[in-house]
């Protein structure tokens, strides 16, 4: 048998695969917002403080998206709390609750799990973790968030492009808001698994980027990053397989390899795209 | 060419926070006016076009709009984020968006494209609904977003600033492309700080700092009495070729002439 079908015969490397690619597009589908609006730190930061939740889950032999869902919605209100009186900015407020969930989730995995190994893989990304339920999370969170773009494609456009006169127009700005945390909430949990706590927020932000790079028009950059999220999942989980390593690296390699690729051959074209020369 | 109440503010007072911004302002835009809404920065100006939209509510008085009223928003050329990956197209058929859209799917119907391709071409942007908007001229990016408008067909447009931050010639392009399509029946209402360049041209006048301080033609509104309680600071007022020329240092005769040749359509 040839090494490179060998892996489909495992029944644990299907679901992972099929994992890494869906969670693959669904990132590149929210990371297009999350890098427009400027919310790459939200995602950074919505990751690691789930991860506390998770491992809490985790120690006390909870649901996994379960706990780590309302961990993150707690997290969520608590930066607002904070961010509301004013003295603290949101990107500071967000700066202590979620590395402070993170350091929380680190500490109870060294007191309480099986150290080093549910360590490594929840930060990481493990194939090794991925169950078949997390195959049916994974697809119902991406026909949820592609039902969302689908539906909402218009409105969601004029309020990332325009909130101003969106709003004039008619569009309810603030539900669009809510609705768009909201998925990537979601998409953040249900990747969380192969994708790992630190390298998510890079599955966020390169597919969008490389996208970005290749064209002007937002409806081919939506197509183009969906694309290049579920190749760089497809690619990276098989080259983690053989490789030997995290999951959640391989992914993100993909990604930084095909971004330094497309960045060569558009040269500064592609560099004002980005609207980094003008 | 004055017709029926469009829109009408009545005694709004609006603050942000305990501050006033507009203070029992009263205004009234009609079927087929030109407006140019005058007045230093702070002093109202795009919270009483936000008004009007129904996007700010006054903390007192009202503001009335003809029942089924279709008014169009044209945001400061300078707010737009021109590295985002848009099309002309795209921008335009952003119009075609919450609640007065018919159709909810990404692609554009035919009747959609055929409205956008039509409203391209009527503003002299035809061929270019596949550029990227920062590959276009000063003239054509201020133009895409009028394009965005008037593809919702609107009886009422108002601009906020359409004028700040582009060149003389631009200036020239947008101020008499309003003109042709207030002659078509369009009413249109705009803000500037420009009163030589924009103001002065315009059919009617409000002078506008946090009150109503002046309305009427240019000729009755540009004095210097109004525009010293407009903009807090002595202004003096020239005539020139029947122009009122404002100029706030010393009014001499160089003075005068520096102020005339940014004069659009005059040699």
């Amino acid at each position: 048998m040839s090494p490179l079908v060998e892996p489909f015969q495992y029944a644990f490397f299907r679901n992972g695969l099929l994992v890494a690619t869906l969670a693959g597009a669904l990132c590149g589908l929210v990371g297009v917002y999350v890098t427009l609006r400027g919310m790459s730190y939200i995602g950074h930061g919505l990751s690691h403080a789930i991860f506390g939740g998770a491992a809490a889950s985790a120690v006390v032999s909870f649901n996994f998206y379960a706990g780590a869902g309302l961990w993150g919605l707690a997290s969520a209100l608590m930066i607002g709390r904070i961010t509301r009186r004013r003295l603290i900015g949101a990107d500071a407020a967000i700066g202590v609750v979620t590395t402070a969930s993170f350091a929380l989730g680190v500490a109870l995995l060294n007191r309480f799990g099986q150290a080093r190994r549910s360590l490594d893989a929840a930060l990481f990304g493990s194939i090794l973790g991925v169950s078949a339920a997390d195959v049916w999370v994974v697809v119902g969170v991406t026909v949820l968030a592609a039902a969302v773009v689908f539906f909402g494609y218009r409105a969601l456009l004029f309020a990332t492009f325009d909130p101003e006169v969106a709003e004039a127009s008619g569009v309810r700005t603030a539900r669009v808001d809510a609705l768009l945390l909201a998925v990537l909430a979601v998409s953040i949990l249900a990747a969380m698994k192969v994708l790992g706590v630190v390298l998510i927020a890079a599955a966020l932000v390169i597919p969008a980027t490389v996208a970005r790079m290749l064209t002007n028009s937002f409806g081919r950059l939506l197509w183009l990053s969906v694309a290049i999220g579920a190749a760089c999942g497809f690619v990276g989980m098989v080259a983690s397989y053989h490789l030997d390593v995290s999951s959640g690296a391989a992914i993100v390699l993909v990604g930084a390899v095909l971004f330094g690729a497309v960045f060569a051959a558009t040269g500064r074209r592609g560099l004002r795209r980005v609207g980094a020369v003008s | 060419m004055t017709g029926a109440a469009l829109a009408r503010l009545d005694g709004v007072t609006c603050a942000y926070g305990a501050a006033p911004v507009l203070v029992e302002v009263s205004l009234e835009l009609g079927e087929g006016q030109f407006t140019g809404i005058v007045g230093p920065s702070g002093s109202g100006k795009t919270t009483l076009l936000r008004c009007l939209l129904g996007s700010v509510r006054p903390v007192a008085g009202a503001v009335w709009r003809a029942p089924g009223l279709r008014v169009a928003y044209v945001p400061q050329v300078e707010t737009v984020n021109w590295s985002f990956p848009v099309t002309v197209a795209e921008v335009v058929l952003m119009a075609r968006t919450g609640a007065s859209a018919a159709r909810r799917l990404p692609w554009p119907s035919a009747g959609e494209r055929r409205d956008v391709e039509e409203v391209l071409e009527r503003l002299g942007l035809a061929g270019l609904g596949g550029r990227h908007i920062r590959q276009l001229s000063g003239g054509q990016q201020q133009r895409v977003f009028l394009a965005r408008a008037l593809v919702a067909r609107p009886q009422l447009v108002l601009l906020d600033e359409p004028t700040a931050g582009v060149d003389v010639r631009t200036r020239h392009e947008v101020l008499h492309l309003l003109a042709d399509l207030n002659r078509q029946g369009l009413a249109v209402a705009l803000t500037t700080h420009d009163l030589n360049g924009i103001a002065a041209h315009l059919p009617r006048l409000v002078c506008l700092n946090r009150r109503v301080i002046g309305e009427g033609r240019p000729g009755d509104v540009l004095t210097p009495e109004v525009l010293e309680q407009t903009y807090g600071a002595p202004l003096q007022v020239l005539h020139h070729g029947g122009m009122p020329v404002v100029v706030d240092h010393p009014a001499t005769p160089a003075a005068a002439e520096a102020a005339a040749p940014s004069v659009p359509g005059r040699p």
